[in-house]
């Protein structure tokens, strides 16, 4: 049991988020140590976690540059850098701001995204797929699942290893995302995109993807299942029929 | 006139003679005494030499009968000579396959004195020499015999089976063979000599079956189509320059007493093909007409009938038979084309490979099983273990019995009459529900696969294969289920995923289509066959293809709107609107006979789909809005069949270019001007963004920025909001990108029932959503972001757009499939609206312009004819790659133009549905096979579908019929007289049909090609090449034969496989039909003095012709007639 997870059993979630955030702030905030470079570590740089566990993501815009013209809600449009004329009101953007997943003892991830108008979507993942509803709809849509852990589809394969550094109170790998995999998105070369992984259970701590900044907390025990409510299960035997033909085709392709 | 009446001359005798009538009486009387002694005495002395007479000819009649089978035997110890076959044992049954091409054709053993090449005697294949026959000895025949008997050149000729000279010398006659009575046939005449023979063997097997051939004049040249399947359509002006068409006329009239005008020959015809040419009286399949015929009955007959009857005939007698034969079973199997990965030949007796040596495919369990007819008529047949699974070839008539309601009802009255025969014969069960042909193959439950030949006759239950079994029989394995290269190469601009190439991939899936678009290419109705495998529960449906509009691309713009009144630094983006307008085409020639019964409209829609997130991208994505859209809510764009009302286009309207559906209604949602615009954020009003050219376009909305975006940057202005412009558009351009999931895009019509089923897709099998499109590696960007680009292109657009125009395509390369795509391109205005400027030099850009013209080179680069490989390695050439790019030979349908906005809608080289029934197996080449821009080959060596030209027919014949002539057998005119009269363009109901024909120089060319000559491609030098055609799908080899290339063939696919059609139903290789000559003689020789031909004394004599017919690959005589012959 790693010290996440011993963690986890001593507290609430929440007070464990309460205990967290301040502290994420402040590391966010406040210059970091940067330790001495080190031997990257070694792939995957951040490890899935197990059924049985829970966790949250807090999500808040992040200027990427201080400018005259930055907007009420922090946001900054580098085309008026330096006008004179004077910008217009700008209208508050929906985003979301949390996300809450738990994976139930039976591999059912349930996902609870929060947005700043309060909306809330629900999602689940179950066995690579990804069941939310259409918008709009009470259709549920399924999906390729996304990855656990949002923002950093580009730390695999797209990345440059930075050293370790403290965040907070824990110990990260920190991680930039390489001009090779900037360029090849078609994206501007300076597009910040960061990860801050625990060197302790490589979970992820922190990611600034753009002006996004992801804050995650530790990683605690769920207990329970996750239900799938009736019609996301009607959708997910929808889907395995077609992954079972699908697999009695390859297996005639492979004749 | 009064007769006078005739005196008695008795009674003036008696008026004479009264006195002397004592003595006459006496004198009478001994001479009936003596009349009656003599009479008694030299009835004894007759019977004695009648009695020894028949002694001796019953003698030489078991004498011949003995030579002729002593001959025969020389021909079956060639089949069974493991020298010249691999033999295979079933049982009690054992085939023998040939060893060598060559040994598909009998060895021709003859005289030293004669050449091989000599053409008066090609027909002669076997004589009693020394060379030929170890029993033979060096006595000729022509030697008088010690009573003066010979046997000289004119008695040898009389077959009439040489050229019009015969035998002209006495080196040219076979010699005897003695029989000894204790040893037997011996080159050995000796003192136990009791009798001697000698044979000649022809070849009669390529001859015309003067019971089949020959068509009366006025046939009409429809009517030539349907006869040209049968040796009735061959011309046999061809065999002689001294026969006329009336030569013809009269034979007909004599043979086809019944058939007093064109249309009861035809129809006549039509019954004795059914009955294989064989009765005396046949039944009409069409009419139900009896029609009696009177059939030559011997060669003797016909050469009478040559030399009193029509005595122009007399000079051809070596090209005509009144005897030959055929199986119907076909002999196919693979050869390995040159190239391949898989060695087709190698394994073609491995009962895992799907295309086996035909002949030794054999049930595998006893019992009994319905064979229905082309009527649906059942017949009980029973098999042993052993015993050929295939005894005749599938009749494409049956096809009839399909419809897209179901059964026929004009083939099976009563409901559920037709179930068991199509269930049996298709394998095929109607979904009332579902308003499709379930597969159940052999089985009880709907199937997920077709079985191979060797899954079938391993059944314990025996059964025919069925339809979808003969095809996958039939078509290379390695040449379906193809889908990107076997290398793996991905190309940037794939638009799929790893599920798509799953079900591209699947052969039985191809094959299924491909037996859809048989059955849909003759049906007269325009409704799309759907036809399901189910696996596991899921059907998965396939269509064929019809006279349609199909999903040409989809045309992908992002209209929008900047502030003109700002200066650039400070442009506003007023309007983002991403949409799809799907473009459409119909490829098809145009018809006459366009069908009248068929789908009352189409419709575009997406069957599955979801898109996840679009930005806008300028060097960044910006303004990034997820979501979890459905697209199947984006509503759906209706053709009708007929243009009119509110809708610009019908049907038609698609066939002369490639463009989108039009709306004349204002209230239309799906029109451009009321899916793009905007309230503009200064005024309030409502702005039209899109030109006028295109309001009325039909299309999809995926995003409106200003009616949907939820992100950041939103600037507020008195009336509505915008957004600012990053300084990265200006200095990148704009485009959108969005990331769309399991996008199937479909082309649905509305069946009869008024439901909507699919019959094309963009995409992969919407049954299973994940193999729709997954986005893409677009072009500049080579990481798969799961990223579409929309709208103009970086490199040309500005910030405005209001035009469909140099954008982004999502398209097929063909619209009749989205096998090896669907493909995304950018910057090709392609059909488009309005109508491209087409030219004879291509539209712009890359495929699918110029993909129908791709040949056998590998790779798909933009702007080249390039192609795909097959899994078996091989890249078969495309319809149109005979063509150029030069213009001067015109082989691609994007290249036929009618003026510089519209396609020659009638041009040959575009693809046909013939919508009536086959008339030749090789009509099959109309078929379109389910990869971009290919139909059934039957024009060059890669072809991989030959072997339908033998598994298939077009109307049932028996199982052995006299309809065939054998392609082996040298004498070019028979087959100049096949190709005569072919038309280059099918019958498509034109009224009246003036086709184009095989030209003069073609048919003498091809012929020549095909078989004489000292270079030749099936002989060479009077014997055969390893070319020749062992089976009927060879011919497609010969349609890459280098000596064609002078025969002026027509470079377009379709006109130039008018050779195979030519050929294909009136051939056969599988069966020997020969004519043995026999002559035998009984004596001795003297007791005195050596044996020697001139000192044989004959005591009887006996001349057989022996007809018989031998299948090659058992070795059996499958039918046989002996003739005596009176000399």
């Amino acid at each position: 049991m790693n010290k996440t997870f011993k963690a986890a059993v001593c507290g609430s979630l929440s007070t464990l988020l309460a205990a967290a955030l301040p502290a994420l702030l402040v590391a966010a905030i406040l210059p970091a140590t940067l330790h001495a470079q080190s031997a990257s570590p070694s792939q995957p740089y951040v490890k899935t976690p197990p059924s049985g566990t829970s966790w949250t993501i807090d999500i808040r815009q992040v200027p990427r540059k201080a400018k005259p013209s930055a907007t009420a809600n922090g946001q900054t449009d580098p085309a008026t850098a330096g006008n004179a004329e004077k910008a217009p009101a700008t209208l508050p953007a929906v985003m979301p701001v949390r996300m809450e997943s738990q994976y139930g003892q039976n591999k059912v991830r349930r996902e609870l995204t929060i947005f700043s108008d309060s909306h809330r979507e629900e999602s689940f993942t179950i066995k690579g797929q990804l069941l939310r509803r259409y918008d709009g709809s009470d259709k549920v849509a399924v999906l390729q699942a996304t990855p656990v852990f949002p923002a950093l589809e580009w730390l695999a394969s797209g990345s440059v290893y930075m050293g370790k550094e403290m965040l907070g109170d824990k110990e990260c790998h920190k991680f930039r995302i390489s001009a090779e995999y900037l360029q090849s998105l078609n994206w501007p070369a300076e597009t910040p995109y960061f990860a801050w992984i625990s060197v302790a259970d490589r979970y992820p701590v922190q990611v600034q993807a753009d002006e996004s900044m992801y804050t995650y907390s530790d990683i605690v025990p769920f207990t329970k299942n996750v239900p799938l409510p009736e019609d996301y299960k009607a959708a997910v035997e929808q889907a395995s029929r077609s992954q079972r033909a699908l697999e009695m085709m390859r297996a005639q392709n492979g004749r | 006139m009064t007769m006078k009446p005739l005196s008695h001359p008795f009674a003036l005798s008696r008026q004479k003679h009264s006195s002397g009538m004592a003595l006459i009486i006496t004198l009478s009387m001994i001479v009936l005494v003596s009349v009656a002694t003599l009479a008694f005495f030299s009835m004894v002395t007759s019977d004695m030499k009648v009695e020894s007479s028949r002694a001796n000819r019953t003698k030489a009649d078991l004498l011949a009968q003995s030579g002729s089978a002593h001959a025969m035997g020389q021909i079956i110890n060639e089949i069974t000579s493991p020298t010249f076959s691999v033999s295979t044992n079933f049982g009690d049954v054992t085939s023998y396959t040939p060893r060598y091409t060559t040994n598909a054709v009998p060895r021709r053993l003859i005289s030293p004195a004669l050449s091989l090449t000599d053409v008066g005697f090609v027909n002669l294949i076997r004589q009693s020499v020394p060379t030929a026959d170890s029993a033979a000895s060096t006595d000729a025949t022509c030697v008088r015999a010690w009573d003066g008997r010979l046997v000289d050149t004119n008695r040898w000729s009389a077959p009439a089976l040489l050229g019009t000279a015969g035998f002209t010398a006495d080196s040219q006659l076979p010699n005897w063979v003695y029989v000894d009575g204790t040893a037997g046939a011996t080159n050995t005449p000796s003192a136990k000599t009791i009798g001697r023979f000698a044979y000649n063997i022809y070849n009669i097997g390529g001859a015309l079956n003067v019971n089949a051939a020959g068509y009366r004049d006025s046939i009409a040249t429809d009517q030539m189509i349907y006869l040209k399947s049968s040796a009735s359509g061959t011309d046999m002006t061809k065999l002689g320059a001294g026969i006329t068409q009336a030569d013809i006329t009269k034979l007909t009239a004599f043979r086809n007493p019944d058939a007093s005008t064109t249309d009861a020959y035809v129809d006549n015809i039509a019954g004795a093909r059914h009955d294989g040419f064989l009765k005396t009286l046949s039944t009409s399949p069409e009419s139900g007409d009896i029609f009696h015929q009177n059939l030559f009955s011997s060669r003797q007959d016909l050469l009478r009938y040559a030399r009193t009857q029509n005595t122009a005939f007399k000079n051809i007698t070596s090209s005509l038979t009144h005897f030959s034969r055929s199986l119907t079973a076909p002999n196919w199997r693979p050869i390995t084309p040159a190239g391949s990965l898989i060695d087709y030949a190698a394994i073609a007796d491995n009962p895992v490979s799907p295309n086996r040596n035909i002949p030794n495919v054999r049930f595998g369990s006893a019992g009994s099983f319905s064979h229905y007819d082309d009527s649906g008529e059942e017949i009980t047949r029973s098999v042993k273990v052993g015993d050929p699974l295939i005894r005749q070839r599938f009749s494409l008539a049956k096809l009839g019995w399909l419809t897209p309601a179901g059964p026929s009802t004009e083939y099976f009255t009563n409901p559920g009459d037709g179930d068991a025969p199509i269930k049996s014969v298709f394998g095929l069960k109607w979904n009332v529900a579902a308003e499709r042909w379930d597969y159940y193959g052999g089985e009880t439950t709907a199937q997920s696969a077709i079985k191979t030949l060797a899954e079938v006759a391993a059944e314990a239950t025996p059964r025919e294969p069925n339809f979808f079994e003969l095809l996958k029989a039939g078509i290379l394995d390695g040449s379906v289920g193809s889908s990107l290269q076997p290398d793996g190469t991905d190309y940037a601009s794939y638009y799929g995923s790893e599920d798509t190439r799953t079900v591209h991939k699947n052969k039985d899936l191809q094959l299924l289509r491909i037996g859809a678009n048989i059955i849909d290419c003759a049906d007269e109705d325009n409704y799309p066959t759907v036809i399901a495998l189910n696996y596991s529960g899921l059907a998965m449906e396939v269509a064929g293809v019809e006279d349609l509009p199909y999903l040409q691309s989809v045309l992908m713009a992002g209209m929008r709107e900047q502030d003109g009144t700002k200066t650039p630094v400070n442009l506003r983006l007023l309007s983002g609107d991403l949409v799809w307008v799907p473009v459409f085409y119909n490829p098809h020639r145009t018809s006459p006979a366009t069908p009248v019964v068929g789908p009352a409209a189409v419709r575009f829609q997406a069957a599955t789909g979801v898109i996840t997130k679009v930005d806008y991208n300028g060097a960044g994505s910006v303004f990034p809005q997820p979501m979890t859209k459905d697209l199947t809510t984006l509503g759906t764009i209706t053709i009708p069949k007929t243009a009119g009302g509110n809708s610009v286009y019908g049907f038609e309207d698609y066939r002369n270019a490639p463009k989108a559906a039009l709306s004349n209604d204002a209230t239309d949602p799906q029109r451009m001007d009321k899916l793009c615009n905007y309230v503009h954020p200064d005024t309030g009003l409502i702005v039209t963004n899109v030109d006028a050219a295109y309001a009325n376009v039909k299309a999809f909305r995926i995003f409106s920025w200003q009616k949907e975006y939820t992100g950041s940057g939103k600037q507020t202005g008195s009336f509505n909001w915008f957004l600012k412009t990053p300084s990265s558009f200006l200095s990148n351009g704009i485009a959108y990108f969005f990331y769309p999931q399991q996008v199937n895009l479909v082309m649905r019509y509305q069946t009869p029932n008024g439901n909507w089923k699919t019959y094309a897709t963009l995409g992969g099998n919407e049954a299973i959503p994940t193999s729709g499109m997954n986005g893409c590696k677009n072009d500049g960007v080579s990481s798969p972001t799961q990223t579409i680009r929309c709208g103009m292109h970086f490199n040309t657009g500005g910030l405005i757009s209001h035009a469909l125009l140099q954008v982004y395509y999502i398209y097929s390369f063909d619209p009749r499939t989205s096998r090896f795509g669907p493909v995304v391109n950018r910057f090709c205005d392609y059909g488009a609206l309005p109508a491209m400027s087409y030219s004879t030099s291509g539209n712009s850009g890359a495929p699918p312009g110029l993909f129908p013209e791709a040949g056998k080179t590998a790779g798909i680069v933009s702007g080249s004819p390039t192609n795909f490989a097959d899994v078996d390695g091989l890249i078969r050439p495309n319809d149109g790659w005979l063509g150029n790019t030069t213009n001067t030979i015109q082989t691609n349908p994007y290249r036929q133009t009618a003026s510089a906005t519209s396609l020659n809608v009638s041009h040959s080289s575009r693809p046909v549905l013939l919508q009536r029934p086959y008339q030749s197996v090789a009509e099959l080449g109309y078929v379109f096979r389910d990869a971009p821009w290919k139909t059934l080959s039957f024009f060059d060596e890669t072809s991989a579908d030959s072997g339908l030209l033998d598994l298939f027919t077009v109307s049932e014949e028996p199982e052995i019929t006299a309809g065939r002539y054998d392609l082996n057998a040298m004498l070019p005119p028979i087959k100049e007289g096949a190709l005569s009269q072919t038309a280059l363009d099918p019958y498509l109901g034109q009224s009246p049909f003036v086709p184009t024909l095989l030209s003069p120089a073609t048919i003498t060319t091809t012929a020549s090609a095909y078989g004489s000559g000292t270079t030749a491609y099936a002989f060479s030098n009077g014997v055969p090449t390893s070319n020749v055609p062992n089976t009927l799908g060879n011919l497609v080899n010969f349609m890459s034969y280098n000596g064609l290339s002078t025969a002026g063939l027509d470079p377009v696919k379709f006109r130039r496989e008018a050779v195979v059609r030519s050929l294909a139903d009136v051939g056969q290789t599988r069966t020997w039909n020969v004519l043995i000559d026999v002559i035998a003689q009984t004596g001795t020789f003297p007791t005195a003095g050596a044996p020697a031909a001139g000192r044989f004394i004959v005591e009887g004599e006996q001349r057989y012709w022996w007809s018989v017919s031998i299948d090659r690959y058992t070795g059996k005589i499958i039918a046989q007639q002996l003739e005596t012959v009176h000399e």
